[in-house]
């Protein structure tokens, strides 16, 4: 009982002790929903550290943020009215994969929380987005900077070598998506979004593409697929953590109070942007969220006393982490919906000119 | 004199057939006029005058009545200078209008500002309809109809036909199923022409219908060759991918003119429904509720929830997914409110 009050004191402390970071919550859900209906999955990678800047350890803004995420692919599968192009059979391998990965995810990051505390299982959440989050936001800019340039995009050809060693019995046949892969890499891949998922509650960035480049499934069906994935996977995510007594209601239910507001705008925003500027503001994004996360590293390691600096420079390196987070957040939000509105009222002041008063046409 | 102000007043005249008349407000001479022959067929005046540019262009426009429209290159020009004029005036921005200019040949250079009478009343003289299933009920017709009546204009429609059927497996009789697909729908867009031109000429409406290939290269060679037309609009198209563009805003780009998505108009001035304002109503109050009075006993609620036991986890799902049921649907209206979300 000691454990359970001392996880809710935590929450409850950062909001007595600032009132407005509830608000500050709700910013991050609000910028969250936008990138997530932008660019299609994800805003994990900006919420979950945006939470770890308010002071709320790694492994509940972790919990909240995987919770949260069952809500909202809940919502989404509603908002698709059906699955569309899923490969249940595909779905449901990866899915059992995908479970055992966050499972481990789970008790992994329990553990440093039980052993190393609030600033030990930060610190092992920053590590793992860092590293993670650094190679998938540089591969997506390298991407973008290639499709800017007009040369055609995809995996590289040492990854499709890399692959094709992999290839080890048996062969599972997926009809809908028409291919045959190879099942241990199948269930290895299933259990990295688990894992990562679990850890920084960001799983759809590798979903997607090890889907399409490794497993040669047309791209609408690892979409569809990859949908059917994170409903579930938020559930049972947020099942283990809630297990664990890491999920604090608060801070979920803050994040939807401004996520699924974004999340309409941003939606609206991706009929109106090239999906190369998409590509590139996810990329640039992605990487300032790590530049923020390393600059909040020194605080945790000071904590932790392993190494020593003055906590001004502790707080000056915190601050910095904050304000990028921030500040990138808030400008990629900013033009997102700069650009859904000008279109909206360039529309408006079209249909003013040309459409003349009274006129009916249905 | 501005090249873009220029080019944006040659184009128009040459939309709408009108006459140009330059006005330089520079040198010694005094005002005088010369015309000058063209080989674009619009008949141009130019006038030189001395003093400042907006006393000469009030001057000028008051001493011309037969001028319907002002254009003028934004430097040196104010806004306030559309308040005492007896007809719009646009503002050419000389900066923007380069840089679309380098992207694309066939657009303008930008409008910066337009006083408030607005252009609406120029006479919409050639409106192109394109549509690959313009039935004569559909929402395209009916609005380009209205419009034509009003405003006297004539109608040319253009239904691309999409020679690609969509297919994940690609098979042997592929090309032959093709081409058997192709023809089919050729025959339904011969079809929807005819009726189309029947149609316009019960209304007593000008007509000339085309049938085409929805591909790249042919679609954008006869939208060239249709040019230059005052309004686009459109009916439910399926852009091939070659083409590049994912919507109807992608495409405006490549036009001269404004693009109309008929549905668009249609779900634009449609009222709301009360079943939509009973919806945000009933789960308004839910959330409400869920923020009002659930949110702030969650303090107390969590050593509940927080237990660290299947209960307390089976009970934050629980909450988690009515919550995001009844909020969800509280804020899927705000978009269609101010019909953002078509």
């Amino acid at each position: 009982m000691h454990e359970v009050i001392d996880k809710v004191a935590i929450v409850t402390q950062i909001f007595n002790n600032h009132p407005w970071y509830m608000l500050a919550v709700i910013l991050l859900g609000f910028m969250g929903g936008t990138l997530s209906g932008f660019i299609g999955s994800g805003g994990a990678f900006l919420m979950t550290p945006g939470m770890m800047n308010l002071g709320v350890p790694g492994i509940m803004a972790v919990a909240a943020n995987i919770t949260h995420k069952f809500g909202k692919a809940m919502m989404g599968q509603k908002k698709h009215g059906e699955m569309g192009h899923v490969d249940r059979k595909l779905g449901i391998i990866l899915l059992v994969a995908a479970l055992a990965g966050i499972r481990t995810a789970v008790v992994v990051n329990a553990w440093f929380f039980k052993h190393l505390g609030k600033a030990g299982s930060s610190l092992y959440v920053s590590a793992f987005f860092i590293v993670t989050l650094s190679i998938i936001g540089l591969f997506m800019l390298k991407d973008a900077l290639k499709a800017a340039r007009g040369i055609s995009t995809g995996p590289s050809q040492a990854l499709l070598n890399l692959v094709k060693k992999f290839q080890i019995r048996p062969f599972v046949y997926f009809k809908v998506a028409n291919v045959h892969i190879s099942l241990p890499v199948m269930i290895f891949i299933g259990f990295c979004i688990g894992y990562m998922a679990g850890t920084i509650g960001v799983g759809g960035f590798i979903g997607v593409p090890a889907m399409i480049y490794v497993f040669g499934v047309p791209t609408v069906v690892a979409a569809g697929t990859e949908l059917f994935l994170a409903m579930f996977m938020g559930a049972f995510g947020a099942l283990n953590y809630g297990l664990g007594g890491y999920v604090d209601l608060r801070l979920t239910l803050l994040l939807y109070a401004g996520s699924l507001v974004g999340i309409f705008f941003g939606a609206v925003g991706t009929k109106l942007v090239k999906e190369l500027y998409i590509r590139l503001v996810t990329a640039i994004l992605i990487l300032l969220c790590v530049v923020s996360r390393a600059l909040a590293l020194p605080k945790y390691l000071l904590k932790l006393q392993w190494i020593t600096m003055s906590q001004h420079s502790a707080n000056l390196f915190e601050l910095g982490s904050k304000l990028v987070l921030f500040s990138s957040g808030i400008i990629a939000t900013s033009i997102i919906l700069y650009l859904v509105f000008r279109a909206y009222f360039q529309e408006r002041s079209l249909y003013r000119q040309y459409i003349p008063k009274g006129i009916k046409i249905a | 004199m501005d090249r873009y102000a220029l080019m944006y007043a040659e184009n128009l005249c040459k939309r709408v057939g009108a006459d140009l008349e330059i006005l330089y407000v520079v040198g010694p001479e005094g005002r005088q006029s010369t015309p000058i022959h063209r080989d674009d067929g619009i008949a141009s005046n130019v006038a030189f005058s001395k003093g400042n540019l907006e006393e000469e262009i009030i001057k000028y426009v008051k001493g011309h009545k037969e001028i319907l429209l002002a254009i003028a290159s934004k430097r040196g020009v104010e806004g306030n200078l559309s308040k005492q004029l007896n007809c719009p005036l646009v503002v050419i921005s000389p900066k923007s209008s380069s840089k679309t200019r380098t992207h694309d040949i066939w657009s303008f250079p930008e409008v910066v500002y337009k006083n408030k009478q607005s252009l609406r009343r120029f006479r919409v003289s050639r409106i192109l309809l394109i549509g690959q299933n313009l039935g004569t009920d559909s929402l395209a017709i009916k609005y380009a109809t209205e419009l034509a009546k009003r405003k006297g204009g004539e109608i040319v429609c253009l239904i691309p036909v999409s020679p690609i059927k969509p297919s994940l497996e690609p098979t042997i009789e592929w090309l032959e199923a093709q081409e058997h697909h192709l023809k089919k729908e050729i025959e339904k867009a011969k079809r929807y022409a005819k009726e189309v031109s029947e149609h316009f000429d019960k209304h007593g409406i000008a007509c000339s219908s085309y049938v085409i290939k929805f591909e790249k290269g042919e679609f954008m060679e006869k939208m060239k060759a249709l040019m230059p037309v005052d309004l686009v609009v459109t009916d439910k198209l399926e852009f091939p991918p070659d083409l590049g563009v994912k919507s109807i805003t992608d495409l405006s780009a490549h036009f001269k003119c404004p693009v109309i998505d008929a549905e668009a108009v249609y779900k634009t001035f449609k009222p709301v429904s009360a079943k939509l304002w009973m919806k945000f109503v009933l789960y308004g109050i839910g959330s409400a509720f869920m923020y009002f009075v659930f949110f702030p006993h969650l303090e107390e609620l969590n050593k509940f929830y927080m237990a660290g036991n299947i209960i307390g986890a089976i009970a934050i799902m629980a909450t988690v997914a009515i919550h995001a049921w009844v909020y969800g649907n509280t804020m899927e209206c705000l978009p269609k409110f101010i019909k953002l979300d078509k």
